[in-house]
């Protein structure tokens, strides 16, 4: 049976893939201290003469390794270029336990990582928005460009107070979880807010701020760029 | 030889600079000067060899081991661990008086992981970095986080926090790593008690910024630059000397032409508003990976008779610098180890001579390897010795520069490398006692594998430090000789303190094995692979 299984994966797999693969490797896998060149092993394990099945090297590559420096690459990496990675790594070594390689995946998504870095710099910091970011303010999934627009000079915040200390100190601040005693807010005073784990007893009072209006660098932000990464489907 | 360093000492008294530590072991470096260097002799070279065990504490996350220094203020030690545990002990019996785990994301994403190098602690708190790019602030005495503030989106940075921070006054200062990522470097300042965002100063200058001009077209929104390890200070000129790291790409250095400052810079800032006051570039357009990126240690020494502030500080390339830290003037620069070829020589005002530069898809020989002359582990100086104690290593690598683009917050090397013997294939590290300025040798411990733990130095003129198969261990700090060895059970990847609590003197020693250079060494060393990790503090004393 082991025997058979070692023969199937004699199958080679598409050369201009393994190319794409082996640059793709040396560009994000082997480098600095990780897996080493063609996996020789550095910091990570070494990847070169082993053996692994195919879906556990999909897998890892994809959603990376819990709790370890290994990240995963989905998002970080098309789907093209992690079945290249993949194949370049089961190049390496041994791959056991299925018919030989996989079909490149059909079907790229739009990449709007510049996107949604712009959107991580200047909103992120306070909102989250698909799945990352910071959930300060409101959360702006699928907001459009005018919603945005309207949300940055909107007046007579909702959420945000003056909330002023025992010690007679105020500014502005969101209120974060509450557990009886210990009472958590943002300070919003400047960006990044900070979150403050105060005792109750030093919390005097919450009164209107009116005047409240979002700092300068979301103003001067690419909102059409954040625009497009927030309604993006 | 003796009566050099007899000189040394008395320059040192004349300018009243007291870099010692003393009962507390209360800065990363020990003191701002970062001497590493303790004022207890109660151990001495006499008495070294009757060092028993007092405790241990276990801190039961070993992932890339123990790479922390603790800090020690009234008794109560100070230490963190992998994945951002902090731990406040009883300095005198090993009994945990608080922990508290930060709640990381279950994946980081970034290769600078999952270790930390240390907290700082001042104005009742305990502050750390974390591997999601955020700074803490713990209650000294109970552990409960006091404020939290995200110093920069991880997804986007492809940078986070390994390195201890330093608190100045009424400001906690904080690196980032991100050197090797396609991301502009910076250092942050914020206020201790409010968490507040203080200032912030780039280490690559911005548009109409002086020294934007050392970067080719968009090369300084990716150009690297970290502030990956802690820096110094001196509280009469009101400088933070910090050391600021390779440029982005590594090895490819086609797309960024210039000097691409302040990278491989020592920079000295204003503390109270992060203002650039000076710097001096070791490494104009850096191709090798050779961060300025290691501890800032502040000496006043005669120079030619004249006595002069300075600051030495090693490269990863295998050179240490002594500028005047008042203004920045090259002093000095000698090699630490012997396998050097990216260049050929420095001359007397610090220019680099006969540059060998990595080159696009041939393999070149670069010495030492990436992993340095020396890593970020730190040497230690003796004002009683007048010589400075620290590591090196002696290996290559062949290197190969690949052309890439920047993909913004990911990894960004322009190239790769695999690690070589030497040319007289003699790979090995050692720990040498030098002149501070001249770099003249007065002794050479040789050791099998890198040496990658600090040095500790004491008024007991002992040297005390740790290596990768788990010895801790004392030498002589006057002759090199070991006098003392303990086996911990796991390498030594972390720094050692001393301390007293009670009337008692205490040496103190992080052990436990991991980091990437150490993950490197397999390379080289296969058995390497298998060396156990570990995390746990030794404590010793005298029975
Ligand atoms: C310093 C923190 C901060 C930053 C930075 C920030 N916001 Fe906000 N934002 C808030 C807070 C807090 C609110 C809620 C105000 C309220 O109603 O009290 C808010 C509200 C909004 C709203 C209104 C949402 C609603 O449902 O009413 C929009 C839209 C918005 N922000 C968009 C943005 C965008 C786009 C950016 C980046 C260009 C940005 N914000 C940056 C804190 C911030």
């Amino acid at each position: 049976m082991l025997e058979l299984i070692l023969l199937m994966q004699a199958a080679v797999a598409d050369p201009q893939v393994l190319a794409r693969g082996e640059k793709l490797f040396a560009q994000s896998c082997s480098v600095g201290y990780c897996h080493g060149v063609a996996g020789a092993a550095a910091r990570g394990p070494r990847l070169a003469g082993r053996t692994f099945t195919r879906e556990y090297l999909v897998e890892v590559t994809r959603d990376g390794i819990p709790r370890s420096a290994m990240p995963g690459w989905k998002g970080r990496m098309s789907e093209a270029d992690i079945h290249a990675v993949v194949e370049y790594v089961a190049s390496l070594g041994t791959v056991t336990g299925d018919a030989g390689p996989a079909a490149a995946p059909a079907g790229e998504t739009e990449d709007l990582t510049h996107e949604r870095n712009r959107f991580l710099e200047s909103c992120g910091i306070c909102h989250a928005g698909r799945g990352v970011g910071k959930a300060v303010g409101p959360e702006l999934s699928g907001r459009t460009e005018a919603e945005i627009r309207a949300g940055l000079v909107a007046r007579r915040p909702a959420l945000v107070k003056r909330l002023e200390l025992a010690s007679g100190e105020s500014f502005p601040a969101v209120t974060g979880s509450d557990d009886g005693d210990w009472v958590q807010v943002f300070d919003l005073s400047v960006a990044p807010p900070v979150l403050l784990t105060l005792p109750r007893s030093e919390i005097r009072q919450w009164k209107d701020h009116n005047e409240w209006q979002h700092p300068q660098l979301a103003h001067d932000a690419p909102l059409a760029s954040i625009a497009r990464y927030l309604s993006a489907r | 030889m003796m009566r050099a360093g007899l000189l040394l000492v008395l320059a040192a008294a004349l300018c009243a600079q007291d870099g010692a530590t003393h009962k507390d072991w209360p800065h990363y470096g020990g003191t701002y000067q970062f001497w590493r260097y303790s004022a207890l002799e109660q151990v001495n070279r006499s008495n070294v060899k009757r060092l028993v065990a007092k405790w241990s504490f276990q801190t039961g996350e070993s992932d890339e081991g123990l790479q922390a220094t603790p800090i020690v203020i009234d008794g109560v030690m100070y230490i963190s661990t992998s994945w951002n545990r902090v731990f406040a002990i009883d300095a005198a019996t090993g009994r945990e008086i608080w922990a508290y785990y930060y709640q990381n994301p279950k994946t980081i994403g970034v290769i600078y992981s999952p270790w930390n190098r240390g907290v700082a602690v001042g104005a009742g708190r305990v502050f750390m970095g974390t591997l999601d790019n955020h700074v803490v602030a713990l209650d000294q005495k109970t552990g409960r986080e006091v404020w939290k503030v995200e110093v920069q989106p991880l997804a986007q940075c492809g940078c986070n926090i390994t390195g201890a921070p330093l608190v100045v006054k009424d400001k906690v200062i904080v690196g980032v790593t991100g050197g090797d990522s396609a991301h502009r470097g910076y250092l942050t300042a914020y206020n201790v008690r409010t968490g507040r965002l203080a200032w912030k100063f780039y280490t690559i200058p911005g548009p109409g910024e002086p020294g934007h001009e050392t970067w080719q077209g968009d090369s300084w929104k990716y150009g690297g630059g970290a502030t990956w390890m802690t820096g110094s200070y001196d509280p009469e000129l009101n400088h933070v000397y910090w050391a600021v790291g390779n440029p982005a790409a590594d090895f490819y250095g086609g797309s960024r032409k210039g000097d691409n400052l302040y990278t491989d810079s020592i920079v000295a800032l204003d503390a109270d508003t992060g203002k650039l006051k000076w710097y001096h570039q070791q490494v104009p357009h850096d191709v090798w990976d050779w961060d300025t990126a290691y501890e800032p240690v502040l000496l006043d020494l005669r120079v030619n008779g004249k006595p002069r502030k300075l600051l030495l500080n090693v490269n990863k390339g295998g050179y240490v610098f002594v500028v005047d830290r008042t203004n920045g003037e090259f002093v000095s620069a000698w090699p630490l180890v012997k396998n050097l070829n990216w260049i050929t020589g420095i001359d007397s005002k610090g220019n680099l001579l006969g540059r060998n530069e990595p080159k696009v898809g041939v393999p070149t020989t670069i010495c030492p390897a990436i992993g340095g002359g020396r890593s970020w582990n730190q040497g230690a100086w003796s004002p009683r010795t007048g010589l400075y104690y620290t590591t090196g290593i002696e290996w290559c690598q062949e290197v190969i520069a690949q052309k890439e683009e920047p993909r913004e917050g990911r990894e960004f090397f322009g190239g790769t490398f695999k690690l070589k013997q030497t040319p007289d294939k003699d790979a090995h590290s050692h720990l040498g006692a030098y002149d501070p300025l001249t770099g003249k040798r007065k002794w050479l411990y040789r050791s099998k594998y890198p040496l990658l733990a600090s040095q500790l130095a004491t008024a007991g003129d002992l040297i005390f430090t740790g290596d990768p198969e788990g010895n801790f261990f004392a030498l002589d700090a006057r002759s090199g000789e070991k006098l003392w060895n303990f086996q911990t059970g796991s390498g030594h990847r972390g720094s050692a303190v001393s301390y007293e609590v009670n009337g008692q003197q205490y040496i103190a020693t992080p052990s436990g094995w991991g980091s990437a250079v150490a993950g490197l060494m397999g390379q080289l060393w296969p058995e390497a692979e298998r060396f156990r990790k570990g995390s746990t503090i030794f404590v010793f004393g005298l029975p």
